[in-house]
């Protein structure tokens, strides 16, 4: 029974664990450059330079010059009025125009997992 | 005893319990625990006035149950949805938060406030160094999900604040509330850390009495209770002899969503199912530890059970066996699990025994810490205040459960020197008096 119980669960352990992801919602209220353990971490802050003709991305300068930030379809993006006071929002790539400073959070597997885009 | 010589003894106390420790973080008394302590009770982040601890109560486990809401005042910070305009509408359900401990959650986003949030109950905050590890990082919250960042207890306090505290719906940084700085977050994970438990227990134990100690066999047999299969030692990681090495915290779809009757909806409020981990969730909520179970109920990540006795005949149902994980239990053992009412009382009976030990062995650290000091000194008094809850939560534990009546005298005894110890005058002796009374209500629980 204990081999059966263990090869069992086994897999289904390794199915479960690969699914594991922080929660991001509150990520929207949480101003550019401040999100624990992922700003200055595993982020990149700067300016967007140019929008790709695909719109799945766009180049944004980072420290080590500019870099492509390549979307997938689970990429959030949250505009932030951090400025102005105003409410931040869940936005689109509209949002995403050259000028504007964003945070990219790139996690470990490659993938953008969100864009906070700055607002003037 | 002279300053110098208290400070002494206090950093001795500390250097001994930190060296009991597997991983030991900072000692009890550390100034950063202390300040850590002083931000969750204090510190409201220029919100609506709430606190860390206006949910998770020191005087409650650090959670907190409809009973003890009912002693709360009309303006404590808990009831804010009632007394700020700006929060009347979809940011709690006062109905939920006074009849059943409910507290609301946008998990999966606050795009859609009046339609998309779960109402949770309050997971207590003890035993957090030995509960939220797993392979692929830290397990916080109901859903595994709780924080934002990088996922880690520390970045859970922004999130909650997010979640709990603002002044208004728009939840702007700096006008709604304000976030903590890193040292603030680096004393909250300090100070939650030292909460509870340092490490797991070792099962089997040597338990007295009977009921307990059939209760603790069937927990432990691999094809009659199967507990031991997920709540490893009774505690919150899984068994790595199925699971494999540092697995840790894991999380399940077990079926709790799919209860009849539960009292929130039994209520008439709206009570959106709860998809658990991710967005959009899977089904999966991580697994509690069990040592602190029987005093801090209600049960399940939507406080549907009241009781343990409740919560372990849970896993009789058919929301329990026809769950992902109920028919992964089924698949590796050939049964579902079927207890009888007594051995579902049986293995109560044991999580009320671990539990009033658990009670017993923290009411003992904190009056230990508390001699450390001179007498008088302010911090005793916090020091015995725990401990005089402790020792209440291991009385009302063993009496739930009609367990150890041999035990309850000097439970007494021991909670009457408690009391008497409030006085600084003979204030030694009747610290004194309690340790020897918590041993002997300890003797008749465990060899």
């Amino acid at each position: 029974m204990r081999n059966s119980l263990k090869t069992l669960i086994l897999l289904a352990g390794a199915a479960m664990t690969m699914s594991a992801a922080a929660h991001q919602e509150t990520e929207l209220y949480i101003p550019i450059g401040e999100s624990p353990g992922i700003s200055h971490v595993k982020s990149h802050i700067g300016r967007i330079e140019s929008l790709g003709a695909a719109q799945n991305g766009f180049t944004m300068q980072v420290q080590d010059g500019p870099k492509y930030i390549a979307f997938d379809e689970k990429t959030k993006i949250y505009v932030q009025y951090a400025t102005s006071g105003k409410r931040n929002r869940l936005g689109s790539y509209a949002d995403c125009q050259a000028g504007r400073t964003a945070e990219v959070y790139v996690a470990d597997d490659g993938t953008v997992r969100w864009v906070k885009v700055l607002m003037p | 005893m002279d300053r110098w010589t208290h400070r002494w003894s206090i950093a001795c106390l500390a250097a001994l319990l930190a060296a009991c420790r597997t991983d030991p973080g900072p000692a009890p008394e550390d100034p950063l625990v202390l300040k850590g302590e002083d931000i969750f009770f204090n510190e409201t982040f220029g919100g609506n006035g709430r606190t860390c601890g206006a949910c998770h109560r020191a005087e409650d486990n650090f959670s907190i149950a409809p009973a003890f809401i009912s002693t709360l005042p009309a303006d404590d910070g808990l009831f804010v949805a009632e007394t700020n305009q700006d929060l009347a509408r979809n940011f709690e359900n006062p109905e939920l938060i006074r009849k059943f401990a409910l507290i609301l959650e946008n998990q999966d986003g606050f795009d859609d406030l009046a339609n998309k949030f779960n109402m949770r109950g309050v997971p207590h905050t003890l035993a957090l160094r030995t509960s939220i590890e797993s392979r692929t990082g830290p397990q916080t919250g109901w859903g595994g999900d709780g924080a934002p960042g990088d996922g880690s207890l520390r970045a859970f306090a922004i999130g909650a604040v997010v979640q709990h505290f603002p002044r208004t719906l728009n939840r702007v940084a700096d006008t709604d509330f304000r976030l903590p700085t890193d040292e603030e977050l680096e004393a909250l994970e300090a100070f939650q850390l030292s909460l509870g438990r340092q490490q797991d227990l070792r099962l089997p134990l040597q338990l007295r009495g009977d009921i307990a100690r059939r209760g603790q066999e069937i927990f432990l047999d691999g094809m009659l209770g199967k507990c031991n299969a997920c709540h490893f030692n009774a505690g919150a990681n899984a068994d790595p002899a199925i699971f494999g090495p540092g697995a840790g915290n894991l999380r399940f779809d077990t079926g709790v969503e799919e209860l009849p009757d539960q009292p929130a909806d039994l209520a008439g409020e709206k009570n959106p199912p709860d998809d658990g981990f991710g967005n959009p969730g899977n089904g999966e909520f991580n697994t509690p530890p069990l040592v602190e179970s029987a005093d801090t109920g209600p049960f399940f990540h939507n406080n549907s059970v009241e009781t343990i006795e409740g919560a372990v005949a849970f896993y009789n149902g058919d929301a329990f066996n026809q769950s992902p994980a109920g028919q992964l239990l089924i698949g590796a053992t050939g049964s579902a699990i079927n207890l009888d009412a007594t051995q579902v009382i049986a293995v109560a009976a044991f999580l009320r025994v671990i539990n009033a030990l658990e009670n017993l062995r923290a009411a003992g650290a904190l009056l230990t810490t508390a001699s450390a000091y001179a007498s008088g000194h302010a911090r005793q008094l916090v020091l015995i205040k725990r401990a005089r809850f402790e020792l209440q939560d291991a009385s009302e534990v063993i009496q739930g459960g009609g367990l150890h009546p041999e035990a309850v005298a000097d439970l007494r005894a021991a909670q009457a020197a408690v009391e008497k110890a409030r006085n600084r005058f003979g204030r030694k002796r009747q610290l004194d008096a309690a340790a020897a009374a918590i041993a002997r209500a300890r003797g008749h629980l465990e060899n």
